[in-house]
């Protein structure tokens, strides 16, 4: 992998570990996410490569633009999977997986009913940044 | 010269050599062992090559077997003979000691006349071996469920498993309606299970750690290794591992076995008065048809189609994860639809998977998935249905000029059974719709069988005794010989009748 590579991968492992999981990528992650291109992500389109890297570069929404891009087995939706195995496998963040006590009812159906307004907004603003910025 | 070889250390080879006393019986085998112990969860999870990310490109792979300490269950020689080129299937190989058994369910399910229709021998003949080999094991389970009967005799049964909350729900639900799940031809129970839940034979009580779908090697767990292991250490068998087999050819006073020395790369030569076959469905027909020089002939194969239906409790949503359930089969379903086979599934909850494996099923953007998969999964099961299997025109094994095997399958799988069972569990409160089912790639269910089937219109065939058709000394131990396939595991059936088949060897 040559460095221009390595640099644009660790620019997009910064890029997504602070946009979904809202933590710092710290060099753990961000050493583990490029090694593990060259194992299980080498063989991907390079045009889907080209938009996971106008993503980051425009700084746009990953998640809006992930839940659009989701359908087409992209490669956005592989390595945000990846980042995501990455960070449940170190075993410090566990709370973004493990439920640690139970919730009211009310506190599930208010949290439901607010990941799917989000939800519905990422879509929005998912398919209008896909088709704005070209994103294929 | 020995009096025996055995090809293969899983399942039948085991079983086989029980079945030798005081004979001098070697048993060849690649024998791939577990490497090192993880030391961190990223090793258990991932590994250092990534290995546990394979999902992420073949998403038919099971959390089981791409799991790094897991990886060498399947890891295959480089050499032509181990390659397998497939259309509309996935082969799953093991060149393990102990074999594919490594990773199995862990049900030991012994078949019923039902299940034996077309075998030329009864269950009456492979009691005595299921009796030796539920003591050899070690078996839990329930002696006074519904299922009970379906199961058989028990020998010495352990306590079944703790279950955990969701298929506690679900059993709860079985029992209160259960006229209604009888009358549509569904029962309920807990599975015969490989795994202690008492220490037993020097091995220790399942320890409800969650690690079994990532640690090889669990004391609790059986696996054919750990027969093969006391075997070799009490000195019943001789055991060359590192030995991939080729070919045999028939002497006038008894076989000689061609194998290659993985270790050396140079070939070798073992003789003995006979040979059992016990390589797994798919090797043993190769060899086989290598040793005949037999490119062009098409041999059958059978595989049980499997679905995965999810079925969810919504009253457990938002309940903290309480993962310290095994994670394998906790209940079985049976199902006996009128004039059909019976088709049987088990169920599952989702303790032993990551939460990574589970996010992109969810149909939120990817905070809410992650958020669905923290609160959802505690109330998820999922039923694992396998269906009966037949041999079929189309579906076939061959090999090509270099020995590699070709494979051929094409799936038939009509059945309305998810749809009566997702309606009645829908009338007893779950969330649960056959159109969430999703049907894996054929060879999913790694429950190959039939290649050299007991079946005389074959051109390669199985006798009643073992006997290989048109050979005077070699014996087919594994599933190569049936000739049909139940539902039911099959692992403790090819156990006994690799038992019986040795058992009757003539001296």
């Amino acid at each position: 992998m040559d460095s221009h590579m390595d640099s644009e991968l660790r620019s997009e492992a910064r890029y997504i570990c602070d946009s979904l999981f809202g933590i710092d990528g710290d060099s753990v992650y961000i050493d583990q996410y490029v090694a593990a291109h060259t194992h299980v992500l080498a063989n991907g389109s390079t045009d889907q490569a080209g938009t996971v890297h106008k993503i980051v570069q425009r700084n746009l929404d990953v998640s809006a633009c992930e839940l659009i891009l989701r359908r087409k087995n992209h490669v956005l939706t592989k390595k945000v999977w990846l980042l995501t195995y990455l960070v449940e496998s170190q075993g410090e963040k566990q709370d973004l997986f493990i439920a640690r006590g139970d919730i009211t009812r009310f506190a599930f159906v208010a949290q439901l009913s607010r990941e799917l307004a989000v939800t519905l907004w990422k879509m929005l603003k998912g398919r209008w940044q896909v088709w704005r910025y070209d994103l294929v | 010269m020995f009096d025996v070889l055995i090809v293969g250390s899983g399942p039948a080879g085991v079983s086989s050599a029980l079945a030798l006393p005081g004979k001098n019986v070697a048993i060849l085998d690649v024998g791939k062992r577990s490497v090192e112990a993880a030391t961190s969860s990223f090793d258990d999870f991932i590994g250092a090559n990534f290995s546990g990310l394979e999902n992420l490109t073949n998403p038919s792979i099971s959390p089981k077997l791409r799991a790094p300490g897991m990886r060498f269950i399947t890891d295959r020689p480089e050499q032509d003979h181990a390659r397998v080129h497939q259309d509309g299937f996935q082969a799953v190989m093991s060149y393990a000691a102990g074999g594919l058994a490594n990773a199995w369910g862990a049900g030991v399910f012994e078949f019923s006349e039902q299940d034996l229709r077309g075998f030329p021998y009864s269950s009456h003949d492979l009691r005595p071996f299921y009796n030796i080999l539920h003591k050899e094991i070690g078996v839990s389970g329930s002696a006074d469920d519904d299922l009970a009967e379906y199961w058989g005799p028990a020998v010495d049964l352990q306590p079944a498993l703790k279950l955990s909350p969701v298929a506690d729900q679900i059993l709860s639900a079985y029992k209160r309606n259960r006229k209604a799940y009888n009358d549509s031809g569904f029962t309920v129970g807990r599975p015969r299970l490989a795994i202690l839940t008492q220490d037993y034979g020097g091995r220790r009580a399942f320890a409800y750690d969650n690690t079994e779908f990532y640690r090889p090697n669990n004391p609790a767990i059986y696996h054919p290794g750990y027969t093969l292991d006391k075997l070799i250490s009490e000195k019943k068998v001789n055991y060359f591992d590192g030995q991939l087999v080729s070919e045999y050819h028939e002497t006038p006073d008894g076989i000689e076995v061609f194998t290659q020395d993985l270790k050396s790369s140079q070939r070798q030569i073992f003789k003995a008065k006979k040979l059992i076959l016990a390589a797994g469905a798919l090797q043993s027909a190769a060899i086989v048809l290598r040793s005949n020089r037999d490119f062009s002939s098409e041999v059958p194969l059978m595989d049980n189609p499997i679905s995965f239906l999810p079925i969810i409790f919504p009253r457990l949503f938002g309940t903290a994860a309480k993962r310290n359930y095994y994670g394998g089969a906790e209940l079985v379903l049976v199902s006996r639809p009128k004039d059909q086979a019976i088709i049987q599934a088990s169920i599952y909850s989702l303790a032993g998977v990551m939460r990574s494996d589970l996010v992109r099923e969810f149909p939120f953007y990817w905070a809410g998935n992650l958020w669905a998969a923290r609160y959802f999964s505690p109330a998820i099961g999922v039923a694992q249905f396998f269906y009966p299997d037949s041999i079929q025109r189309g579906n076939f094994l061959k090999i090509n000029a270099a020995g590699s095997i070709n494979i051929r399958y094409r799936k038939v799988q009509d059945s309305n059974v998810e749809t009566s069972l997702a309606r009645l569990l829908r009338k007893s409160g779950f969330i649960c719709f056959s159109s969430l089912a999703k049907r894996p790639v054929s060879g999913s269910s790694i429950h190959y069988a039939g290649t050299l089937p007991m079946n005389s219109s074959y051109k390669y065939h199985t006798k009643p005794n073992g006997q290989l058709s048109g050979t005077r000394n070699v014996y087919v131990a594994d599933a190569a010989s049936f000739p049909s396939l139940s539902s039911k595991n099959l692992t403790l059936t090819i156990m006994a009748n690799a038992m019986r088949i040795a058992s009757q060897i003539p001296n």
